[in-house]
């Protein structure tokens, strides 16, 4: 008579438990731990912001934690784009020509673009967006995407024959999306420069039509959310590039959504932050479309302080909301949860 | 089978006809119905940060670089760094920009009209602007001085008139300084963005339109040479026939253009010496130092199309006064 095979659990409820074992345990438990808080102390990092970022619900009322506005001789002069990256704040400093990098504590880590060989420097650059751990700018100004390395050295241009007038980007599942105004499209390419699909034509008025969209937002499940600056909309494709949706508000009863939307911000749940200059906030609206409220303050409740030009908005994994206001030359952060 | 032809050919020509009738998309400039919502784009009632109920400032300077400043992702045209978007290429402004001429990595420029934000004279970028504390400009060679809020873009333009049938190109007044019914023409092509025409000649009207602030330097033919209209000093004539001698360059790059005019011969206009907004061009030796219209000595550049006196030379050079 053959004997069964004992389980896994019958393995371990054989096994008599000694002293060696929960010495070993509690030492693995306790490395795992230095090793944890090693590396959120080298990033910079709260472990109970971390712990909070996976398990706290996002409220979408955004609520005030900090600005940035340079320290030392680097200070922001009109960022138009903010992007975070392995806990470090990537800011556009647009008027200062030039990429300025923070830690998540808003100190300041370097700069790079407006130094070195003159003929790649930045002019106005935009959208910024780290992929394979160089760092791609697109600069509206030179109207093109320079590509750095990760220390901010000028590595090459990308995408010169397909793109005309990048603005934004973002980087997600090997694909690079660009919005483009002299294109007036969203441009999607892979990361050895190749255009895999173009959405979008110019125009004023019907869906699909776009009038200088200046960014854009990609949900995880690659819908891609435009905004559609100068027709004061977001618009909505499917990862094909096929029309879903316009969200603008109901115009004809004067409750418009947007004035001139420059940039688009998804949280992890859904929820859609458009930076709106000419309001002056960053408008929320939720997953269907519904407008929740609007980012205003900017500073501590008391100061009554408020955001200037709101034009760059980003969500990162620990969903905190950060806004980049050209005309208050500084980066507000909100925190979500 | 005739008349179904005829039927057609009509219908066709109808649709056409409607097609090219078809009233423009409201803009941000113009075509406004009363239930537009462009008027909130750049006012607010009772919160603005500017004059003109403004909605950004502190100037209107600075109002107007939000769609019009450098690198604009808004508009074709960045008069900050003197840049018209074009595809395949970009393209020079005609005018000159406020800051650079051809973008980011185009030259600084020398001298500019000194709208609000920028100071008289200073080759900087913005700062206060001399005449900021009582928002009063004295016009040089002008009878009148632009007050309220001194010199701005709306001095020159009207953002409001875009709409169809606009009777100026660039948004060009039609009355300033009580000067009315200015009429400009220029002769625009389209440089392949969306929105974006380039200024290829200029065709007539630009001295009238200059004349309405710098009325003073207006003057007939022959006036270098006498004194007219009670004058107490020889001026350069304006709007006289002339032909560029050969080899000049005639460019409205880099040259000296003459107003072409559809009939008449082609005429000397402000804009055939001066640039609009500002200039590259550099002086040194003589060039530096002219006496003013009303007083002092003037140093800048004075916003010429060449460097030095260039603009001289190219009309009169190459002719009489370049012989041994």
């Amino acid at each position: 008579m053959a004997v069964p095979k004992p389980g896994l659990a019958g393995k371990l409820a054989g096994i008599q438990v000694k002293v060696t074992h929960v010495i070993i345990a509690a030492l693995c438990a306790a490395l795992g731990t230095v090793v944890w808080f090693g590396w959120m102390y080298v990033n910079k990092t709260s472990p109970v912001e971390t712990v909070q970022a996976a398990v706290a619900p996002v409220t979408a009322r955004p609520r005030w934690v900090a600005t940035v506005y340079g320290e030392g001789d680097v200070f922001l002069n009109q960022p138009r784009s903010v992007y975070v990256h392995s806990n470090q704040i990537y800011v556009s400093d647009t008027s200062n020509h030039r990429v300025v990098v923070f830690d998540y504590n808003g100190r300041y880590v370097r700069k790079f673009g407006d130094t070195g060989d003159e003929k790649t420097r930045l002019a106005f650059p935009y959208g910024v967006a780290v992929v394979g751990g160089e760092v791609f700018v697109a600069d509206a100004g030179l109207m093109k995407v320079a590509v750095f390395d990760a220390a901010g050295n000028f590595l090459r241009y990308f995408g010169e024959d397909v793109l005309k007038k990048p603005v934004n980007i973002v980087y997600q599942d090997g694909k690079l999306y660009f919005t483009d105004v002299v294109r007036q499209q969203v441009v999607v390419m892979d990361t050895a420069g190749k255009e895999l699909l173009s959405i979008g034509k110019p125009g004023q008025k019907e869906p699909g039509e776009f009038h200088y969209p200046n960014g854009l937002a990609v949900a995880p499940d690659g819908r891609i959310f435009v905004a559609d600056t100068n027709n004061s909309r977001v618009q909505i494709f499917d990862p094909d590039g096929k029309f879903l949706a316009i969200w603008q508000g109901d115009v004809a009863k004067a409750q418009g959504y947007f004035a001139a939307p420059t940039n688009i911000a998804l949280d992890k749940a859904g929820n859609v932050y458009v930076a709106d200059p000419l309001t002056r906030r960053v408008a929320v609206v939720d997953k269907d479309g519904n407008m929740l409220g609007a980012v205003e303050q900017a500073g501590p409740p008391e100061q009554g302080e408020t955001l200037s030009l709101p034009s760059g908005v980003y969500v990162d994994g620990r969903q905190r909301l950060f806004v980049a206001d050209y005309g208050g030359s500084c980066v507000a952060i909100y925190d979500l949860k | 089978m005739g008349k179904i032809k005829l039927l057609l050919v009509v219908a066709l020509a109808a649709v056409f006809v409607l097609a090219l009738a078809a009233p423009a998309m409201a803009t941000t400039h113009g075509n406004y119905s009363t239930t537009t919502d462009a008027c909130a784009g750049c006012h607010v009632a009772h919160a603005a940060q500017a004059p003109k109920l403004l909605k950004v400032g502190p100037t209107q300077t600075e109002f107007c670089y939000l769609c019009h400043g450098q690198g604009t992702t808004a508009a074709p045209y960045d008069i900050q760094y003197g840049l018209t978007s074009g595809d395949p290429t970009n393209v020079n402004s005609t005018a000159g920009g406020f800051e650079k001429l051809g973008g980011s990595g185009g030259a600084t420029v020398t001298s500019r009209h000194t709208v609000w934000g920028y100071d008289a004279d200073a080759n900087g970028a913005a700062g206060s602007w001399s005449g900021e504390a009582t928002k009063t400009l004295t016009v040089p060679g002008g009878t009148q001085n632009l007050t309220g809020n001194g010199l701005v873009c709306g001095s020159c333009h009207n953002p409001h008139a875009g709409g169809t049938g606009a009777p100026n190109p660039r948004l060009l007044r039609t009355t300033i300084l009580g000067s009315s019914n200015l009429t400009v023409e220029f002769t625009l092509e389209p440089t392949g963005v969306t929105d974006g025409y380039q200024v290829t000649e200029y065709v007539s009207g630009s001295t009238a339109w200059c004349g309405a602030c710098h009325d003073k330097f207006d003057k007939p033919d022959n006036s270098g040479h006498e004194l007219t209209e009670g004058d107490t000093m020889y001026r350069h004539a304006m709007d006289m026939a002339a032909t560029l001698p050969g080899g000049a360059d005639g460019t409205i790059a880099s040259g000296t253009p003459l107003e072409t005019h559809s009939t008449d011969p082609d005429k000397v206009a402000c804009l055939t010496c001066h640039r609009a907004h500002g200039t590259t061009a550099t002086v040194s030796g003589y060039a530096l130092s002219w006496p003013r219209d009303n007083g002092g000595t003037g140093t800048t550049s004075a916003l010429l199309r060449m460097q030095n006196r260039g603009v001289c030379y190219n009309c009169h050079g190459a002719a009489e006064y370049n012989k041994p």
